[in-house]
Formats: C-alpha cells, structure tokens, sequence
C-alpha cells in the first residue's frame, strides 16, 4: 500500500506526539515523516464527527488509576458491609472458600433438579460435567414445572408461552413451515406404528 | 472469509479483528449444527474462527461478544502460530459508566434510539419470541409492568 502522502503531511504539524525537541532543527513544510503507515488522522480532520474528540485524554480517563474523581464516599463506613443472612439452600463453588456475598433466594433446589444440581456442585467448574448437570438440570426443571402447573389445576398453554401470537403476526411463513414440519413428523411416525402391527 | 478480508487487505489479513457477535453466530452450517441445534459445543463460534483466520500475523483479536459455559472449537493452533493477542472481556460497566452518562447528557449519543418494542408485560411471551427470532426488526424491547401509568417520580431522600 502507497503511503497517504496527504495525511502524512498533514499529520506532520505538531499534534503533542512528538518528543520535545525531536524536529528542532528540520524546516516542516515538505517534511515527510519515516511512516511506513498512514499516521492516525488528527482531530482536526476528524472535526466533522459529531462528539469527536470528546472523551478526555487516556491519561486522565477514570479508568486509569484515577477512577474516582470525585471520590465515591464522602464518610467511609467501618468494616466490612453485614453478610446476608442464610435462609435458604445456597449452592456454592468449590473453587473460593466461603459463599458468594450476594446469592439469589427465590429458587432454592427442590426436588429432582435440586439434587442433581447439588450432585453438579460438588464438582469444580473445570469439569465439564458441572456444566453438563447443570443443563440437564434446567431440562428437568422445566418438566418440574409443568408438573407442578398440573398438580394446582393449571393447564399451560404451550404454544401461546412460546409466542405462537407473533410468530403468526410477523411470519406466516416460518408458522407455515414448522407446521408443515411437525404434520411431517408425526405423520411419519404415525405411519410407521401402524405397519409395525 | 478469511480469504475476502485477505483479498481486501492486500493479502496481508486484518491488523484488528473485533469479535461483535459472541456464541449465536450464523454464517457457518457445521458450528450451527454442532453448537446451537445439537449442543456439542456452546454456540457456534463462527466469527471467532473468522476472526482468527483473517487477522494478520502478529495482529490483535478482541473480543467483545459474550460466550457460555463448556468448550468450543476454536482454531488455538492458527492463533498461536500466527502469534496473535487475544483480549476479551465483559463490559466493565463500572469502569465505564460514568464517561458514557456524561455522553449521554452532552447529547452525543442516544439510547433510546435502539428501543424498538414496547410490549406490556402480559404479553411477555411473544415478546420473547420475537426478539429472539429476530422478527419484526426488533432491536431492544422494553417491558411496561401493568401499572406503570400509577408511577409518580419520587423525591430522592437521603434519610436512613
């Protein structure tokens, strides 16, 4: 690639990236600079952006070592903040002593999905299989759930909870396949029961 | 891909490459099928793949797209010979909050410009399904509680 000789030139006025003192003794008009790359444009040329050049500098950006200005706290308290209290089963990783200093308490383990998750928090995050009973766990969960629905008298509605509505609003077509689809393959195995008797 | 981005770059590849789309990438049939329909690794990967391959040697890879749990077939083997930096991160929110409110109050930059549904929360499912089906050109859905009309702003009060 060809050196951009209209930026090059142009970055050649003093934009604060130089040393001081590197140029002192070079005339700049017609200076050509050792860029083997197009130099980074200036903000000058940049100036028809909107909100260009509006961050700070990266030395005075807050996430460099100065991140709180102004300080976050104006009376520090004492101490650690108090731990949450332990109401319920919380499962915890193997890998850090001690629990997570704040943990959800609206799904405690229950029932099959609860053991099999506590069986998948006595392995380490390394393992795979952690990960793997853990998915398996949410599957089972969801039957839970649709037993639990059952036993209090409430019959899910499947195909409205997973949006039937604007899947026929926004794409016929895709409804019409899965449709198509789903005749198919009960079609199919409708058909293959009655030839095997 | 790669090849594309090669021809474009001079055959050279890219000096950058910016993973923007994480673990549900489309454009590659095998990592669809192995990592989103039969789960043998978490989401395909696709873009990191290209991502790898289309660098340039000694070039930066960066990963902003987010990524599950277990494993996914990724061509290590391509980044190490090729001398590559990876670096990926969550967005580190705190860190860079309050730069983007001060963005956000000067007027360069509007977020409510990607919000494209407001679905009241009864009708949660099909939101649902329309986001994640991408249909209707969703973007960003917002939920509306049932009585969010009864809300009035509320004087902050710094008594304990």
């Amino acid at each position: 690639m060809q050196t951009r000789n209209d930026i090059v030139s142009a970055n050649d006025q003093h934009d604060g990236d130089h040393a001081p003192g590197e140029h002192e003794n070079d005339g700049h008009v017609g200076h050509v600079h050792r860029a083997i790359a197009p130099r980074r444009p200036t903000r000058a040329q940049l100036a028809h952006i909107q909100g260009w050049g509006a961050d700070l500098d990266r030395k005075d950006r807050p996430g460099v070592p100065m991140e709180r200005t102004p300080p976050r706290f104006i009376n520090v308290p004492d101490g650690d903040p108090a731990p949450q209290k332990e109401r319920v089963e919380v499962l915890v990783s193997t890998e850090r002593p001690g629990r997570t200093p704040l943990f959800g308490t609206v799904q405690p383990p229950s029932g099959l999905s609860g053991m099999i998750r506590r069986q998948a928090f006595k392995l380490t995050e390394n393992d795979v299989r952690h990960w793997l009973l853990l998915l398996v766990a949410d599957r089972v969960n969801m039957v839970e759930g649709i037993g639990e629905d059952l036993a209090s008298g409430k019959i899910p509605n499947v195909l409205a909870e997973m949006g039937i509505k604007a899947e026929f609003q926004h794409n016929k077509a895709g409804l019409a396949k899965k449709v198509a689809l789903g005749v198919a393959v009960v079609g199919t195995a409708v058909y293959l029961m009655k030839r095997r008797r | 891909m790669a090849l594309h981005i090669k021809k474009m770059t001079d055959w050279m590849g890219a000096d950058v490459c910016i993973d923007a789309v994480g673990c549900e990438a489309a454009g590659n049939t095998m990592q669809t099928i192995t990592g989103v329909y039969t789960m043998m690794q978490a989401g395909a990967a696709t873009v990191l793949h290209w991502c790898i391959n289309s660098v340039r040697k000694g070039g930066n890879v960066s990963i902003v797209g987010v990524y599950g749990p277990t494993f996914n077939a990724v061509p290590i083997g391509n980044a190490l010979n090729k001398g590559l930096t990876l670096r990926m991160n969550q967005a580190s929110v705190r860190r860079h909050l309050p730069r983007l409110i001060e963005h956000i109050r000067a007027g360069r930059i509007d977020p409510k410009a990607i919000i494209t549904h407001r679905v009241p929360l009864e009708e949660v499912s099909d939101a649902y399904h329309i986001f994640s089906s991408k249909l209707d050109n969703c973007i960003k859905t917002i939920l509306i509680p049932p009585r969010a009309n009864e809300v009035r702003a509320v004087k902050a009060s710094t008594a304990a």
